[in-house]
């Protein structure tokens, strides 16, 4: 699977282009050099739909708008850390038993689960020295990026709209126009920088934080993976028949609840985001 | 691997920098956390007194519809009754959420969500007189009201505070014949 495309790694980091120098034989073209990039993930379809959400509404069935749940096949209103720990999951790799979760697609009222869906752990957003210090996402940390609760798109909407094979397609805060036989997209970057205390909070967000300038703010000093959630929808076409559970496009939110084992998640931390290599879904370089 | 002179000055510069940045990184501390919250509440509690509360809130320009509106006196006695006991409902709801030290701006208050009337639905149902309001209105009550029965019966089932699901338990009972009396009524299903 191709990588996402990104800022960052447009900006070649200073770091890298040093480390690169040092690890590419002196004889080698400069063009020869691959671009380097921290990255490990997850591949994870989808598994189920419920009217759930363990972490907004736990023990409660019911009371949320619709979900499509990926990875972890057991999660309802009422997973725990240990439910997720002892079920089953449909991940590549098979050791990532977190669930992921985002509100179901509509088309003319009726539901599309996506065909592709993975989720990037990257080493980006901040500056290389920070990269190098990552910390693992902890286990048990629950996440929620986007805005469920968006009434329009604006300055604070984080999700992207984009269309597979249609570059030309503008990236959009709401859905777009995706030419006849491309797939319509979602791209989401998850908050990087942690409180180093909390595994979630009242609100669910304020435990984590984007960074600033390049740098985890002194109020969540602690670097972690930006989770990057890319889905990819079999429909194209035009959007005024497509809906999420939670409203217009600008409300696409995601859900994570951290399952990986600490050894699992250690191990990419230190072989891929810390060095700067790119990884497969088995966390070796790919 | 052979490296020239300028480049090993590189290697050894990154490795430093690699190794003094990594020594510098604050150890996360695992703390089992999660919302914070006073007294017995658990997430639970204050997720159901957020969303009952929301539901409350969001009902009652819904049950303000039905006077001038209804061809039917007893569909406008019961939205008039549910109106009241909705208040003092929530007022209760809000009292056991600052028990529980939640304060704010209800979350979910401004957004749509199950067994809500939306803003689209009220519009509609301002449009519409008599029968046409009365099946309408009636399937839009009995929405909200099963979504209440619902999600009272999670709090009592998986809720903390014992204030809360006994509140919770009274909401069930109340709802149930809220919904009995709404059947009894007998508007057709629109």
């Amino acid at each position: 699977m191709s990588s996402p495309p990104s800022l960052a790694r447009m900006l070649v980091p200073l770091l890298a282009v040093l480390i690169g120098l040092v690890t590419v034989p002196a004889a080698a073209p400069a063009a020869a050099e691959p671009v380097r990039v921290a990255e490990f993930l997850a591949d994870c379809p989808f598994s189920h739909r419920l009217p759930d959400d363990p972490i907004i509404f736990p023990g409660l069935p019911g009371a949320s708008h619709m979900h499509s749940f990926f990875g972890s096949r057991v999660t309802n209103a009422h997973t725990n850390l240990a439910d997720l720990q002892n079920g089953a999951t449909n991940c590549n790799p098979a050791v990532d038993k977190s669930s992921y979760w985002v509100p179901t697609l509509y088309r003319d009222g009726a539901p599309v689960e996506p065909a592709i869906v993975t989720f990037y752990y990257l080493g980006e957003g901040v500056r290389d020295d920070i990269v190098a210090r990552t910390q693992p996402l902890p286990l048990g940390l629950r996440i929620v990026a986007g805005n469920a609760k968006a009434t329009g798109p604006d300055n604070t909407t984080i999700s992207r709209w984009s269309c597979l094979h249609a570059g030309q397609v503008p990236a959009s805060k709401d859905f777009v126009t995706c030419p006849s036989g491309t797939m319509l997209e979602s791209y989401l970057d998850f908050p990087q920088c942690w409180n180093g205390r909390d595994l979630d909070s009242a609100d669910h967000k304020s435990h984590m934080a984007y960074p600033v300038a390049g740098a985890c703010p002194s109020t969540h000093p602690v670097p972690v993976p930006k989770l990057r959630q890319v889905i990819r929808y079999p429909v194209s076409g035009d959007p005024s028949h497509f809906r999420l559970a939670s409203g217009g496009g600008f409300t696409m939110h995601g859900d994570f609840f951290n399952a990986w084992p600490p050894a699992e998640m250690e191990r990419r931390v230190r072989d891929c985001i810390r060095p700067v290599i790119k990884c497969g879904a088995d966390g070796r370089p790919s | 691997m052979f490296v020239s002179g300028p480049r090993l000055v590189v290697f050894v510069l990154v490795a430093v920098l690699v190794s003094g940045c990594t020594a510098a990184a604050p150890a996360p501390r695992h703390h089992p956390a999660g919302a914070s919250v006073g007294g017995s509440f658990n997430g639970t509690d204050v997720a159901w007194l957020q969303l009952a509360e929301a539901l409350h809130t969001r009902a009652l320009p819904l049950l303000e519809l039905a006077p001038g509106r209804t061809a039917s006196r007893p569909l406008a006695d019961l939205a008039a009754r549910i109106g009241r006991k909705h208040q003092t409902g929530r007022g209760r709801l809000r009292a056991l959420l600052a028990e529980a030290r939640v304060g704010g701006e209800n979350p979910h208050a401004a957004h749509d969500m199950p067994g809500m009337p939306t803003a689209a639905d009220l519009r509609a149902l301002k449009g519409l007189r008599d029968d046409a309001f009365d099946r309408r209105f009636s399937a839009l009550l009995r929405v909200y009201l099963d979504q209440l029965v619902l999600v009272a019966r999670g709090e009592q089932n998986a809720g903390g505070a014992s204030s809360a699901r006994e509140l919770a338990a009274a909401m069930e009972r109340a709802h149930v014949a809220e919904l009995a009396a709404l059947d009894g009524i007998g508007v057709a299903a629109g």
